[in-house]
């Protein structure tokens, strides 16, 4: 069996306090193996993004345990918690957020840049991500020139050009048409079966169903499996 | 229909990706409503200050040019313009003071020119000794200094045309009902009064304004050489007891601070210039703080992908001084055209190199100041914003 990569032990997270509070997550228990696809699905307003956000080590749980990569990142600080988000977690999100000043190779590039990776090795690897999501030549466009399926190419090259063990996607097939939707789902069910990545999606569209290793159900804040 | 066919550009690539610069070049019209206003305010602080200091020239450029160490004046006499009369045979008790090489006498009186044309105008003359030349013009364009003792000569700046109209060598005119003659044609001797200067004898002003018959308005002070200025002024002082005695550089600042802070003219300028500094960084922080709320999904993406805070602040105090900087140059190319023209209409306008330096520092500063608030919204980036559709 592969190696757990991300486990979530007993956690919650409740907003608010007292009468005012709400429980987006409750006691929820799970974990993500490399190399495989984990789909979390549920209606909107489910806790599907905030469970995101909380493997994105973006927002601290109120009760559990999270482990990334053998990790305890319950207890890291402000500094540390960068530190592992950059080493360990790509991010490809529902409306894209590339920079719309940005070129497309820049757009990848920005992700070597935060890792410090070295002038000599940046364009070549950018380059290399852009050829896999079959945009290399369109390095030189603009955001604004793109079509949705492309923009969120461009945004899981962004996210495989950083090469972290986790990716984490958010409604990566919302905002695009099913074909070119489906399309991106295989290039991440791709990137799992060949690279070993821990890929979690969260969505709410039915048809990723049969094409992850394992489906998730969330509902009220609780998890369960399909 | 328009068919919009996106075409592949070659954009220079830099790494590191010059976020900042990009962001700024992006939104061109933001970036020019920028520098608009840096450059204004540029201009603004440059202009004002660069008359100011004109100005301030203009007060005190014949105490400058006129080789006295130290100054005798009539009693509570604080500017050189507005100086009254004392007695003329005070300067022998000057002459007394152990450490005085030399005295002159030198008159400043306002009087009036009958103009060719009909009417008059305000002069200030100035009665010197031609034989030392101490208290006279300082650069000649036309004639001898030494004329003005014959005849009534008298000298005038080449600025005095707007108001005496063109005036030559050999030409008369009246001053108080009476003859005088050009002589001469000065240049550089300007008043902040805007009065036009006449030079002349100081015996020649004596005669054409009666009423300061054996009076002078300075006794000018010439130390014996490797005396101890300060402690020969304070000598004089006690010898001169009805009397104000100011070193060259006291009565010099006591003239400019009388027409800074006596007659407003320090605080407008000074108004104006706040108004300069104030301007831009209101432009500054509303442009920058504006580019930051429309960048601010980016900068959560940043955080979300393992930046720093140190790289969003960068990207913002980058933004700012960029435009800092080209603002201040735009600036400077566009005073540079303001002085040409205020300049050929006569007025002296000062700009030091240090005038340059402190506005390059103060618009930077002003520009890294506005982008703090951009900065504290930065940071108050919720991180699920990333996730927002």
């Amino acid at each position: 069996m592969s190696e757990a990569t991300v486990s979530v032990d007993n956690i919650s997270k409740i907003y608010g306090s007292g009468k005012v509070a709400v429980a987006a997550v409750r006691k929820a228990n799970f974990t993500c193996r490399s190399g495989t696809v984990t789909a979390i699905m549920g209606p909107s307003g489910s806790g599907k993004t905030t469970i995101l956000s909380i493997l994105g080590l973006l927002l601290k749980p109120t009760a559990g345990t999270v482990r990334v990569l053998g990790r305890d990142v319950t207890s890291l600080n402000e500094r540390e918690l960068p530190e592992l988000r950059r080493a360990s977690i790509g991010f490809i999100f529902q409306a894209f957020n590339l920079f719309s000043s940005l070129t497309v190779l820049e757009n990848v590039m920005v992700a070597l840049q935060i890792q410090k990776v070295a002038r000599s090795e940046a364009p070549e690897l950018a380059r290399e991500a852009l050829t896999r999501v079959d945009l290399v030549q369109r390095s030189g466009f603009y955001p604004r020139d793109l079509s949705g399926g492309e923009k969120q190419r461009v945004s899981i090259a962004r996210a495989l050009a950083a090469d972290t063990p986790i990716i984490l996607a958010d409604e990566p097939t919302a905002n695009l048409d099913s074909k070119t939707g489906l399309k991106i789902v295989d290039l991440l069910y791709h990137l799992a079966e060949e690279r070993g990545k821990t890929v979690v999606v969260v969505s709410h569209d039915l048809r990723l169903k049969e094409h992850v290793s394992r489906v998730l159900w969330m509902e009220d804040g609780v998890i369960h499996e399909d | 229909m328009h068919l919009y066919l996106p075409t592949q550009r070659i954009v220079p690539m830099t790494y590191p990706v010059a976020i900042a610069r990009k962001n700024l070049f992006h939104d061109r019209v933001r970036f020019i409503i920028t520098l608009v206003g840096i450059s204004f305010s540029v201009v603004l602080i440059l202009v004002q200050v660069g008359v100011y200091l004109g100005m301030m020239y203009n007060t005190s450029s014949i105490i400058e040019h006129t080789d006295a160490d130290i100054w005798i004046t009539a009693r509570n006499n604080r500017n050189f313009d507005f100086s009254m009369p004392f007695p003329e045979h005070r300067e022998n008790r000057a002459r007394e003071v152990p450490g005085v090489a030399d005295t002159k006498k030198l008159i400043l009186v306002w009087s009036l020119m009958k103009l060719a044309g009909g009417g008059s105008e305000n002069i200030e003359m100035v009665g010197f000794d031609p034989e030392s030349g101490t208290g006279g013009p300082w650069e000649m364009v036309k004639g001898n200094i030494r004329d003005v003792k014959f005849h009534r000569g008298v000298i005038v700046d080449e600025s005095s045309v707007a108001k005496l109209g063109k005036l030559k060598i050999g030409d008369y005119r009246e001053v108080v009902n009476k003859k005088v003659r050009i002589v001469g044609i000065c240049r550089g001797a300007r008043r902040i009064t805007t009065a036009p200067v006449l030079f002349t004898s100081y015996r020649t002003a004596q005669a054409l304004n009666p009423w300061i018959a054996n009076q002078t308005v300075f006794v000018l002070v010439k130390a014996r050489p490797g005396t101890d200025i300060r402690a020969l002024r304070d000598r004089l002082a006690r010898r001169m007891d009805l009397e104000d005695v100011y070193t060259r550089n006291q009565f010099i600042d006591a003239t400019r601070r009388y027409w800074t802070f006596s007659t407003g003219m320090g605080i407008a300028f000074g108004f104006t210039i706040l108004m300069g500094i104030v301007v831009g960084a209101v432009i500054v922080s509303q442009t920058i703080y504006g580019a930051t709320i429309e960048h601010l999904r980016e900068f959560g993406t940043l955080k979300a992908l393992g930046a720093e805070n140190s790289m969003v602040y960068g990207i913002i105090l980058k933004q700012a001084l960029i435009s800092g900087v080209l603002g201040f140059c735009i600036g400077v190319v566009i005073n540079y055209a303001v002085v040409r023209g205020y300049s050929s209409t006569g007025q002296v306008i000062i700009q030091p190199w240090q005038l340059f330096a402190t506005d390059f520092f103060v618009t930077q500063l002003t520009c890294v100041a506005a982008s703090l608030i951009s900065v504290r919204r930065a940071m108050q980036v919720d991180p699920m914003e990333v996730f927002r559709a």
